[in-house]
């Protein structure tokens, strides 16, 4: 197992590499000029001069390589033009929201999404069996911002039980010890500010889950129709054992660890897609200030940000990959 | 006639002395005939695709033409699906979206595929460093989230249909790489291959001549499929204000120009929703119906 999650880690590395070497050809060789475009077209020639020698833009292209690779590696994602504070220190303040709204999400699409899968396998064909089928497929297809909107017009606009967008209520706004609101508020006992932040998590969350839902659901019945018609499930039920422990105990266990791989890539695919969800609820975290820094036309913001939340996707895949290992005592390495 | 009425798909004496050379085709154009649910989406795909080449002398509207005095108007005769914020008929605007949607969906699916299939054949059909170094490449790409990749290219070369066309293309290159290459990496062990090198074929010959034809059928589930997935992430560039240049009707660009009246007009960003949520169902269950077609094994 060691020997598997050291292989496993290093491989990673030529990936998080390649991510930021494809960052590195955009924004470098492709861009005609990468301290204006970094700076604005407005700059003052002396600070495109200071810029282009910190990043050794005059230096030959291997060599800018080296810097550049020297500058991620230390955490050096450049300066935000519209706040002039450092990039990795503004997403970090803004991770946690991500985080939160991501493993909210999560949590519900795992939740649901295995429930239906399950339902939908033990009564294969049944009209739920269908609606849940179609409607994953149509949940697929529907752009998630859109959805965004339209539970924002059913819940917020229309019905008035949850708040549009933002994250917390300025009266009741929880304490900021980590971050992460829903643990503050457990932490510092807060009970109404604790009930008004999942409000807010609410409607996002569930904008996000669904798509998670659909995928999770399918899976989940796929592989539950493949356990069932096992020999050990036969077994199971000829020794007596009542339907449902039978589902529960002995089919759903087995079936689940493929699952765990799908639910680590919805999870990997949320934070890659909090760019647009943060956009529709204004919800304050990465992908928010990621698309605030395309409106700013601030570059730095676009591409710091974006590579880090690429890098996060693929280290939560191999996060995955090491937790399957470990599930499943048959994958031996 | 009497043949489309048999029940099963099992090939009789008599069907296989009639089968003409095109029988592949025709088999799985019978196929896909019997799936409902794909024939469907067929016409309603079809039926958009002549709504958007005949925009023009469908509706009596111009989608750029501003009418202030019927501004945020809710659906009605006159307009059926009602007017955006500057008095433009929204159905209007939705079928000259269509023409850029599905033209930008076809065209990137186009060039991803066949730099895909490119890519993935030379590299399944030489192996050794070709192989390892186009294979190393495509998982670079694809271990880089593609909506990411896409604003960071974007955000470069600045919007415009042409360069979301390379966007959505470039990002979406090692999904047919990797079909090819592993359909290859089988078709290149068969027999067939084996007598064309026999007698002489030349390599390039060899791989687009007899493999290529040999695995179309997952390259055109892919595709079917791939233009759902380029329509989403065009529609979600507009959104964020990165794709196609405003005031170019475009369905992510009209759903995130409307989003401030949600309030007082909730029309104006409901419907491109449900034009961009339809067109890509019918080509997921387009997909799915040619699958089943063209490759029962794959089902």
């Amino acid at each position: 197992m060691l020997k598997y999650t050291i292989k496993r880690l290093l491989m990673a590395i030529p990936v998080i590499l390649g991510i930021v070497t494809i960052v590195f050809v955009l924004m470098r060789i492709f861009s005609p000029n990468p301290a204006y475009l970094l700076l604005g077209q407005r700059a003052s020639a002396e600070r495109a001069a200071a810029l282009t020698e910190h990043l050794g833009l005059n230096e030959p292209i291997w060599k800018q390589y080296v810097i550049y690779l020297k500058q991620m590696l230390t955490g050096d994602l450049g300066t935000s033009l519209f706040s002039q504070e450092p990039v990795l220190k503004e997403i970090m303040g803004r991770m946690p929201a991500t985080i939160e709204l991501a493993l909210f999400s999560v949590l519900i699409g795992a939740v649901v999404g295995i429930t239906l899968g399950v339902i939908c396998a033990v009564h294969q064909n049944s009209w739920l069996d269908r609606i849940c089928q179609v409607g994953g497929l149509v949940g697929v297809s529907m752009p998630r911002f859109w959805l965004g909107f339209m539970l924002m017009l059913a819940f917020a606009v229309n019905l008035k039980w949850l708040p549009a967008s933002g994250r917390f209520n300025f009266l009741l706004r929880p304490k900021e010890i980590t971050g992460f609101y829903i643990l503050d508020c457990i932490i510092t006992g807060d009970g109404p500010a604790l009930v008004s932040t999942l409000k807010y998590m609410l409607l996002p969350g569930f904008c996000v889950a669904i798509g998670s839902i659909g995928s999770i659901m399918r899976y989940t019945r796929s592989t539950m129709l493949e356990t069932i018609r096992q020999d050990y499930i036969r077994t199971a039920r000829a020794k007596g054992l009542g339907e449902r422990v039978v589902i529960i105990r002995h089919a759903l266990k087995n079936a689940l660890i493929p699952v765990v791989t799908v639910i680590g890539m919805e999870l990997g695919g949320l934070f890659s897609g909090s760019v647009l969800t943060e956009t529709v609820f204004a919800w304050p975290g990465v992908g928010k200030y990621i698309v605030d820094g395309i409106n700013n036309s601030d570059y730095a913001v676009v591409q710091g940000g974006c590579m880090l939340v690429a890098v996060i996707s693929v280290l939560m895949n191999l996060l995955v990959d090491l937790l399957y290992g470990t599930l499943d005592p048959r994958i031996r390495y | 006639m009497e043949e489309s009425s048999k029940q099963n798909n099992f090939m009789t004496q008599e069907d296989l002395s009639a089968s003409a050379p095109s029988s592949l085709w025709k088999d799985a154009w019978k196929r896909f005939y019997k799936n409902k649910t794909a024939v469907v989406a067929l016409v309603v795909l079809a039926l958009l695709a002549l709504g958007a080449v005949f925009a023009d002398w469908l509706t009596p509207y111009n989608p750029y033409e501003v009418v202030l005095s019927e501004a945020k108007h809710g659906p009605s005769v006159a307009h059926p699906l009602g007017c955006d914020e500057q008095g433009r008929d929204i159905l209007t605007r939705l079928l000259f979206g269509a023409r850029i949607s599905l033209s930008v969906g076809f065209i990137s699916v186009s060039i991803s595929t066949l730099l895909g299939s490119i890519i993935g054949i030379f590299s399944a059909y030489y192996g050794g460093w070709v192989d390892a170094i186009l294979s190393r490449i495509m998982e670079m790409i694809q271990s880089f989230p593609s909506i990411l990749l896409a604003i960071i290219f974007m955000s470069v070369f600045g919007r415009g249909i042409q360069n979301a066309i390379i966007a959505i293309a470039v990002v979406s290159i090692p999904g047919p790489a990797r079909i090819i290459r592993s359909s290859t990496l089988s078709a290149k062990e068969m027999d067939y291959v084996t007598s064309a090198r026999a007698i002489g074929c030349t390599n390039v010959r060899i791989m687009f001549k007899h493999i290529l034809p040999n695995i179309l059928a997952p390259i055109i589930v892919n595709a079917t499929m791939s233009v759902s997935g380029a329509i989403l992430s065009l529609a979600s560039l507009g959104f964020l204000g990165l794709g196609v240049q405003p005031p170019t009707a475009e369905w992510g660009y009209m759903l995130s120009d409307s989003r401030t009246y949600i309030n007082s007009a909730p029309h104006m960003i409901m419907f491109p929703g449900v034009a961009i949520a339809l067109t890509v169902l019918c080509f997921n269950l387009l997909g799915d119906g040619l699958r089943d077609a063209l490759d029962p094994r794959l089902k």
